[in-house]
C-alpha cells in the first residue's frame, strides 16, 4: 500500500467526519467497505470500521433525540391543553360560585321582602287615610292642599317599592298552562296602551309567525312584558318606536356568550322561540349594564323606578328556563331585550 | 238613617283613621275595635251593617272573625269587607277582590275605593245578596 492510497483513505474519513458534524449519515457503507480491503493497514481499517459504528451510533441516538423531541412537543402540547381547560373549569367554578352566592342573596331578599312589605304596609295605611283626611279638610287653602297632595304622592311611590318588593318575593310561584305568547304579548300592549300613547310611541309588531304553545304562567309573563314595555317607555320620553318581534331560532353560540350568566342557559343548537323588544330611546350607559338585573339598581329618576322591575324579570324568566339579556341596539340608538324560550 | 260600621284591626291608627273619614262623609256611625276577640260581643250589640275587618291580626285572624260572624245567626248575613297588608294594590280590582265569598282591599286603601266597596256591599246587602258564610 502506497502513502498515495493511505492519504485518499483518511480524506475519505475526514469527508465523513465533516459530514458527521452537519447531520449527514450517507458515508456508512462507503466506510465500512474500507474495512473489507486487504490493501489498507489493519490499524486504518479498524479505525474506519470504530469510525462507522461511531456514525451508525450518533445517528441512532439523534434519530432517538427526535422521536423524544417529538414525544415532548406532544406531551407539552397535552398539558397546554390541560391548563386551558383547567382554567376554563377555574372560571366556570368562579362564575358557579357567584351564582351561588348572587342565588342566595336574592333569596334572602325575597324572604325579607315579603316581612318589610307587610310591616310597612300597616304604617303606609295610617298615612294614606290620614291624608285623606286632611285633603278633605284642607281643600280650601291651597297651599296646605297642595302639601297634602304630595304627601299622598309620597305614600304612592312607597307603595310601588313594596309592590316590587312582594312581586319579586313571590315570583316562585307558577301556574303553568300552554299558551301561545302573542297573545301573551298583545295582552300585555293593551294594559300599556295608555302610557305609549301618552308619550307618542309607536308599536311594530314584526310578523306574527307560528310559533308553538309554550309552558307560560301567563300572569307573570305579562308582569315581564309589562316591566320592559314599560322601561320602554321611560327611556323614550319624547315619543319613538317600540318594536316586538318573535321568531323560532337554533340557540348559537353567541347567544350564549350574552346570556351566560343565567342559571337557566340553553344549549347551543337548542331550538327556541326568540323574542326581540327593542326602543328607540337613550339606550343604557356602558357602567349600568352590569348591573341591570341587580334588585333596586335603577337609572330612573327618583320616584319612577323601583329598582326591582328588571330583577323580578329575570327570576320570572328563569323560572321558565327562559333567558334574558339587555343592550344597546347595533342597528340605531336605543336599547334591546333578547329573550330565549327554550323549546 | 245613617248606616253603621264596624271596623276591626289590631292597628289603632288604622281603625282611627278609617273613622275619622268615614264620619267626615256624615253618612256612617262608626265604631271602630281593635281586639278582634271582642268583634262578635261588639257586633252583637252595634248591629253593624257592615263590617271592615283586618286579615292578619293576633288572637283572631279575620277568617277567624267571619266564620265566628257566619255562625251568628244574627250576624251571619251582615258583609265583611276585609282590608289586606298581604297583597299589593295592583293584585286587586279597582272594587276589591273575593277572597271566599268576601270581598277584599289591599293596605293602603285609599278612601275613595273604600267608600265604593263600602257602598256596593251596602247596596248588594240591601238587596239580599250580600256576601254571606263565606270563610278565608
Amino acid at each position: 500500500m502506497n502513502s498515495r492510497q493511505v492519504e485518499k483513505m483518511l480524506e475519505q474519513l475526514i469527508v465523513a467526519a465533516e459530514n458527521l458534524s452537519m447531520g449527514r449519515y450517507d458515508d456508512h457503507e462507503q466506510l465500512f467497505a474500507m474495512t473489507d480491503s486487504e490493501h489498507y493497514p489493519p490499524v486504518i481499517t479498524r479505525f474506519a470500521e470504530a469510525f462507522g459504528m461511531m456514525s451508525v451510533k450518533v445517528e441512532a441516538r439523534e434519530f432517538r433525540l427526535e422521536q423524544m423531541i417529538g414525544e415532548l412537543t406532544i406531551a407539552r402540547d397535552e398539558l397546554t391543553i390541560a391548563n386551558e381547560r383547567l382554567q376554563q373549569s377555574l372560571l366556570d367554578l368562579r362564575q358557579a360560585q357567584m351564582q351561588l352566592i348572587q342565588q342566595a342573596k336574592l333569596e334572602t331578599v325575597g324572604r325579607l321582602a315579603a316581612g318589610v312589605a307587610h310591616e310597612v304596609k300597616n304604617p303606609l295605611a295610617i298615612i294614606q287615610l290620614g291624608v285623606d283626611f286632611l285633603a278633605g279638610e284642607l281643600k280650601d287653602n291651597r297651599v296646605w292642599h297642595e302639601t297634602v297632595i304630595d304627601m299622598e304622592d309620597a305614600v304612592q311611590r312607597a307603595d310601588r317599592v313594596i309592590k316590587g318588593m312582594l312581586d319579586f318575593s313571590r315570583s316562585e310561584q307558577l301556574e303553568l298552562q300552554e299558551t301561545d305568547l302573542h297573545s301573551v304579548i298583545d295582552d300585555s300592549l293593551l294594559l300599556v296602551r295608555h302610557e305609549l300613547n301618552n308619550k307618542d310611541i309607536s308599536v311594530e309588531l314584526g310578523q306574527k309567525v307560528s310559533l308553538p304553545l309554550l309552558m307560560l304562567d301567563r300572569n307573570k309573563l305579562k308582569q315581564v312584558f309589562i316591566n320592559l314595555f314599560m322601561n320602554a317607555v321611560h327611556a323614550m320620553p319624547e315619543g319613538g318606536t317600540l318594536t316586538i318581534a318573535a321568531s323560532l331560532h337554533v340557540v348559537t353560540p353567541a347567544d350564549l356568550a350574552t346570556c351566560c350568566s343565567s342559571q337557566a342557559r340553553p344549549a347551543a343548537g337548542n331550538r327556541a322561540v326568540l323574542l326581540k323588544i327593542a326602543d328607540t330611546g337613550t339606550g343604557i350607559q356602558e357602567e349600568a349594564v352590569t348591573r341591570l338585573f341587580d334588585p333596586f339598581f335603577t337609572t330612573k329618576p327618583v320616584g319612577v323606578g323601583t329598582g326591582l322591575g328588571l330583577s323580578v324579570t329575570r327570576k320570572i324568566l328563569e323560572l321558565h328556563q327562559a333567558v334574558i339579556s339587555l343592550g344597546n341596539r347595533k342597528d340605531r340608538q336605543g336599547a334591546e331585550a333578547v329573550l330565549l324560550f327554550t323549546l | 238613617m245613617k248606616n253603621r260600621i264596624l271596623l276591626v284591626d289590631d292597628e289603632a291608627g288604622i281603625t282611627r283613621m278609617m273613622r275619622r273619614n268615614l264620619e267626615a262623609t256624615g253618612r256612617f256611625e262608626v265604631l271602630d275595635i281593635n281586639n278582634p276577640t271582642l268583634a262578635v260581643d261588639t257586633a252583637r250589640q252595634f248591629r253593624p251593617d257592615l263590617v271592615v275587618c283586618d286579615v292578619m291580626m293576633p288572637d283572631m285572624d279575620g277568617g277567624a272573625v267571619a266564620a265566628a260572624f257566619a255562625e251568628d245567626a244574627q250576624l251571619a248575613k251582615v258583609p265583611i269587607i276585609f282590608l289586606t297588608a298581604i297583597v299589593s294594590r295592583n293584585e286587586v280590582e279597582p272594587t276589591g277582590s273575593m277572597i271566599g265569598t268576601h270581598l277584599f282591599l289591599a293596605k293602603p286603601v285609599k278612601l275613595d275605593e273604600l267608600l265604593t266597596c263600602i257602598d256596593s256591599q251596602l247596596g248588594k246587602a240591601g238587596a239580599g245578596a250580600g256576601c254571606i258564610g263565606g270563610v278565608l
